[in-house]
């Protein structure tokens, strides 16, 4: 069994330094930004053209991360909430100018449906960047954003983070084990699996108890509560990350304040509006647009430098 | 006495900032909801961690709460065949029991974050945060009376925390994407979600019914190995 | 020389001990020193080392004085002891504390305060001292064992200590890779001129490179001084001979050498067949006894194979066994082989891909499986995975009675007795110490009475009395007529005590036969005494074979 074999390509995933994407490289306060500025413009334009231009472009960052697996197995699982929210919008809300249908006292409005399409595609944008930002963001990049501000509750983090897999395999041998002497979760009903699982569960936490005691002596030994404790910055914020940080900051900003001045929003109640767009509607657009492909921007522009160049 | 108080401080606080941002979303009118509430969760939660931020903390009590906060999280994933039983909650509860508000927190939230990290992060994970810290600290402060020492009145406090914890989980959709929010609205959601929230709440109750004696015991006596008594006087 | 450490008539009593842990302790420790702490379990060793480490200071009553470079230890802020004085302990998973190499490395600097910069510089110059930057970013879940324990000794070298402390550092690891950390462990003493005190029960690879050697016993120190008076010191006492290594095991037992010329003792497989080629010596070799065995099989596994995963490799490839009433086989084989694996599989804990494994002519997925671990038995290396009670003797009744044996505190009581755990039989079996916990599990194992017992490693982390004395009660319960299956690296254990030896590798049992015909055709894997003696005795295996 190649375990260093294993290891490596696990470990690159897992580091993210090796990755092969532009936009893994940046420093992670870029990428952090970016997701966020993603999830409000998914939030603040509820308008169907915005929305259904961002669902593309979050699939197409997706799709260049080489995440079809998971974009799939998302949209499947958002589905049920996305009904949800379809079908629950137009029973609980009857406000609305243009009624549809009316059947037992409910009415059934153009606005509300409208909503709740809108909503759901809200909801399934968000689920989709979620999906980008748990192959980009890994959990060191996400640490390293709080290890300035809560230094103390970030090792925390890292310790118990350390300590799952560990403890996972451990369950696994103690599962073994304790199956030669009786002990099982793998028949009898619900009830009696559950005990049992419990009672693996107790074997667990004592013996990590028991072991962990010389996890503390090794930290003791190595210096831990001598002092104040620093934190190793394994990011650098270059050049390139400040520019593109920058960008969009100012970028987002402007869509905001054009947000705020109503564009980009279709008016649903108390009657449906236009989905027609102004010219500042899809400069704004195409601004939004701009900053959610940044990953495919950065991706181009590398592939346009290697091919020029030879 | 002076920490009892301090966490009550603590509670209070937490309590207050919750409190205010209810009205601002209130007084929005529905406008921008998710946001609104985003910044509310996460600023409740805030004293509890600037608590736990500046206390001068030893290699054995971080070590003794990332213990358990790992366990609280590993225990999501050989339950995972069972619908719906879930023993993460029973293990938060008995370590507040043991370890008291403060430190009940810092489990409860660190095990949802770390789950989420090896499970997927997703819009919901500053909601589990908040409902496993928040079922700490009330296990935690009801930890000082004696009759948190009666298992039938625990199992109550579990089967209503499966409930309580259903019910803020659904907020972080319904709020957002259903308009407008009325009791109506809020009663659906929850009758949507009924079945999912009993299977918790009898989870709860059936592990803390089992297992919470051995448990506790387990836990105080290792609180002894680690030396961590001070904590409470 | 200058002294770096001073203990001076030093006294220790734990909290609720009734009687002095450490009584009167006067030692040196001079630079560049490289000292084996030599003793049985629970002589004091890991206490006495704890001494040292003034932050590890456990509870209790002590007395006398230790002075480190000049200045009494308790004096020293923690953080100058933390840096000064480093410590690597015997369990390579407990000590991790982040979860990639990269932050192991660097959580030792961020708690000695260094800056950002600093903290990857000194990363980038030890590693390039160690040469690992292959695994510099790789997940710590990932490492072997050994790997585990050069990342844990290199993330106390990282913070520069003048004194190394290491408390039974290879026990939990396998041959191959305790070779490595010792070669390691040389490098950083010659080439950085680090004093080193290591504690250790497997003294054959350690002691040529010591200068000195301490012996424990019961909390004194009895010896003090060069490694081979210290040998002749250990050989003094008929109890702790064991502890002597297999090459000058072999020439004190047949007293080649005279107390005069201790100097002389051999200490490596060179140093020893050079002696004795230059003496003249004829050596003469008494095999043990192995029956043959014509009794019918137990055990027969036909074409098995395995893989974890979909599109994992095959760990077992077309791997064929048999096992015939009254063996003890062990599987030998390096870290890695699939030994465990195979094992899992012929408990039925895993099932093959391919092939069919048969116990007792009926293939295991057809057993009922409380009926077949009633008849096979596994021994974990993880003795306290058996565990689920608060005192031993609950646990064996606990087990008899789920057994439905008539009378579970009678069968519980005669168990205690047959394994000698009388005095420990109302303790908290996790209280116990590794060696008493393989026991226990071991009680627990046989109270079903299994035909057939699977053992996992279980020589790993004994001392060398206890590894004789665990053989000593196999084969006990071998000639009862119990059937053994052991997964081992031990190869002196397996020399020792097997009546078959199977060798796994790439998937399947590359060769099988009795110990003598099976390591005297090796040449590399084989015993220490094999290869030393291998031209005059191509079959001798073990010191107790070989006389003058």
């Amino acid at each position: 069994m190649d375990v260093y074999g294993r290891s490596r390509a696990r470990s690159q995933r897992a580091s993210g330094l090796k990755s092969q994407l532009v936009f893994d490289q940046l420093n992670p306060i870029v990428i952090f930004a970016y997701y966020v500025i993603a999830i409000a413009f998914s939030m603040v334009f509820i308008h169907p053209t915005y929305l259904v231009s961002e669902l593309l472009m979050i699939i197409a960052v997706n799709l260049l991360a080489k995440n079809q697996k998971k974009t799939l197995g998302t949209l499947q699982g958002a589905l049920f909430m996305m009904l949800f929210i379809v079908v629950m919008n137009p029973i609980m809300n009857n406000h609305g100018a243009h009624v549809i249908v009316t059947f037992g006292g409910t009415v059934i409005t153009a606005e509300a449906v409208t909503y709740g399409f809108l909503m759901a595609l809200s909801l399934a944008i968000l689920m989709l960047i979620f999906v980008s930002y748990n192959q980009s963001m890994t959990n060191h990049k996400f640490l390293y954003l709080f290890v300035r501000i809560s230094p103390q509750l970030t090792l925390l983090t890292m310790i118990t983070m350390r300590f799952v897999p560990l403890f996972i395999r451990r369950f696994t041998n103690i599962k073994n084990v304790q199956r030669t002497r009786g002990v099982q979760m793998e028949i009898g009903s619900v009830r009696a699996r559950s005990h049992a699982g419990m009672r693996l569960m107790e074997v667990l936490l004592i013996n990590s108890l028991v072991d962990a005691l010389q996890t503390a002596d090794s930290m003791t030994a190595r210096g831990y509560g001598s002092q104040k404790r620093t934190s190793y910055q394994r990011y650098r914020f270059t050049q390139r990350d400040g520019w593109l940080l920058t960008l969009l900051i100012a970028g987002s900003g402007l869509c905001f304040y054009f947000a705020k001045q109503g564009i980009g929003r279709l008016a649903i109640y108390p009657m449906l509006g236009s989905i027609h767009l102004d010219q500042i509607g899809w400069l704004c657009l195409v601004l939004v647009l701009l900053i959610d492909s940044l990953p495919l921007l950065l991706e181009g522009w590398e592939y346009l430098w290697w091919t020029l160049r030879k | 006495m002076k920490a009892l108080k301090n966490s009550w401080t603590t509670f209070g606080l937490a309590f207050l900032i919750m409190a205010i941002f209810m009205l601002f979303i209130v007084t929005l009118k529905g406008q921008h909801f998710l946001i609104f509430s985003f910044i509310c969760l996460i600023t409740s939660m805030l004293p509890f961690y600037w608590r736990f931020e500046t206390r001068d903390i030893r290699a054995r009590e971080i070590i003794f709460i990332a213990v358990l906060a790992a366990i609280a999280a590993v225990t999501r994933v050989p339950f995972a065949p069972l619908p719906s039983v879930q023993p993460t909650s029973f293990v938060i509860i008995v370590s507040a029991l043991v370890l008291g508000p403060e430190s009940g927190f810092i489990v409860g939230s660190t095990a949802a974050i770390v789950s989420n990290m090896f499970l997927g992060q997703g819009p919901w994970t500053p909601w589990q945060m908040f409902c496993w810290g928040m079922m700490g600290v009330t296990a935690g402060l009801i930890s000082r009376h004696q009759w948190a020492q009666n298992k039938y009145l625990l199992c109550i406090f579990g089967f209503f925390w499966g409930f309580i914890f259903g019910w803020i989980m659904n907020l972080w959709y319904f709020v957002a994407y259903v308009n407008p929010l009325t009791i109506k609205t809020f009663i659906a959601a929850y009758v949507a979600s009924f079945y999912f929230d009993l299977a918790h709440a009898l989870s709860n109750v059936f592990f803390i019914f089992f297992f919470y004696q051995s448990w506790y015991r387990i836990i105080s006596r290792f609180k002894v190995k680690y030396g961590l008594l001070a904590e409470d006087e | 020389m200058v002294d770096i450490a001073q203990i001076k008539q030093f006294n220790f009593q734990y909290a609720l001990a009734t009687q002095q842990n450490l009584k009167e302790i006067n030692l040196t420790v001079q630079t560049g020193d490289f000292i084996t702490l030599a003793g049985n379990s629970g002589s004091g060793k890991t206490t006495l080392l704890r001494q040292l480490k003034k932050e590890l200071w456990p509870v209790g009553k002590r007395s006398g004085e230790i002075i480190f470079e000049g200045q009494p230890l308790a004096d020293l802020s923690q953080g100058v002891s933390a840096q000064k004085i480093g410590m690597v302990f015997q369990n390579p998973d407990n000590q991790l504390v982040m979860d990639t190499v990269i932050q192991e490395l660097a959580f030792s600097l961020e708690n000695i305060g260094e800056k950002s910069a600093n903290i990857q510089k000194r990363i980038a110059e030890l590693v390039s001292f160690l040469g690992f930057q292959d695994l510099l970013y790789a997940s710590v879940h990932d490492l072997s064992g050994g790997q585990k324990q050069l990342v844990n000794l290199a993330s106390v070298l990282i913070l520069q200590p003048d004194l190394l402390l290491l408390d039974e550092p290879t026990a939990q690891l396998d041959p191959i890779a305790t070779k490595e950390f010792i070669s390691l462990l040389q490098r950083v003493h010659d080439e950085l001129g680090m004093t080193v005190i290591i504690s250790e029960h497997q003294l054959d690879d350690i002691l040529p490179l010591s200068n000195q050697l301490w012996l424990m016993d019961d909390g004194e120190i009895t010896y003090q001084g060069p490694v081979s008076g210290g040998l002749a010191a250990i050989w003094a006492q008929p109890t702790l001979r064991e502890f002597v290594p297999d090459v000058p095991h072999v020439f004190l037992q047949n007293e080649l050498i005279a107390p005069a010329d201790i100097a002389a003792l051999p200490l490596t497989v060179v140093s020893g067949k050079q002696l004795i080629e230059r003496q003249h010596w004829q050596l003469t070799h008494v095999k043990r006894e192995i029956a043959v065995n014509d009794q019918v099989t137990i055990l027969k596994a036909k074409h098995v194979s395995f893989q974890y995963e979909k599109n994992d490799p095959y760990v077992l490839d077309q791997l064929n066994l048999e096992v015939h009433i009254g063996d003890w086989l062990a599987i030998v084989g390096k870290n890695g082989t699939g030994k465990s694996t195979l094992l899992k599989l012929l408990i039925g804990l895993l099932q093959p891909r391919h092939g069919e494994i048969k116990l007792q002519g009926k293939k295991i997925g057809k057993w009922v499986q409380a009926e077949l671990f009633k008849t096979v038995g596994y021994l974990s290396q993880t003795p306290s995975d058996h565990f689920s009670y608060d005192s031993v003797r609950q646990e064996f009744i606990e087990r008899a009675r789920q057994l439905k044996r008539a009378t579970p505190e009678q069968v519980a009581e005669e168990m205690l007795i047959k394994l000698g755990l009388q005095t420990l039989a109302e303790r908290n079996p996790q209280d116990a110490s590794g060696g008493e916990q393989q026991l226990i599990a071991l009680g627990i194992v046989l109270l079903a009475q299994p035909r057939l017992l699977l053992l996992d490693e279980p020589t790993k982390g004994l001392d060398p009395i206890r590894k004789r004395s665990l053989g000593e009660l196999l084969t006990r319960l071998q000639a009862e007529g119990l059937t053994l299956i052991m997964a081992s690296h031990d190869m002196a254990f397996s020399a020792r005590f097997a009546s078959q030896c199977a060798l796994l590798f790439d998937g399947t049992i590359v060769s099988e036969e009795e110990p003598y015909a099976f390591f005297a055709h090796n040449f590399f894997y084989t015993t220490t005494i094999n290869r030393m003696l291998r031209s005059q005795l191509p079959e001798a295996l073990n010191w107790e074979e070989v006389h003058a």
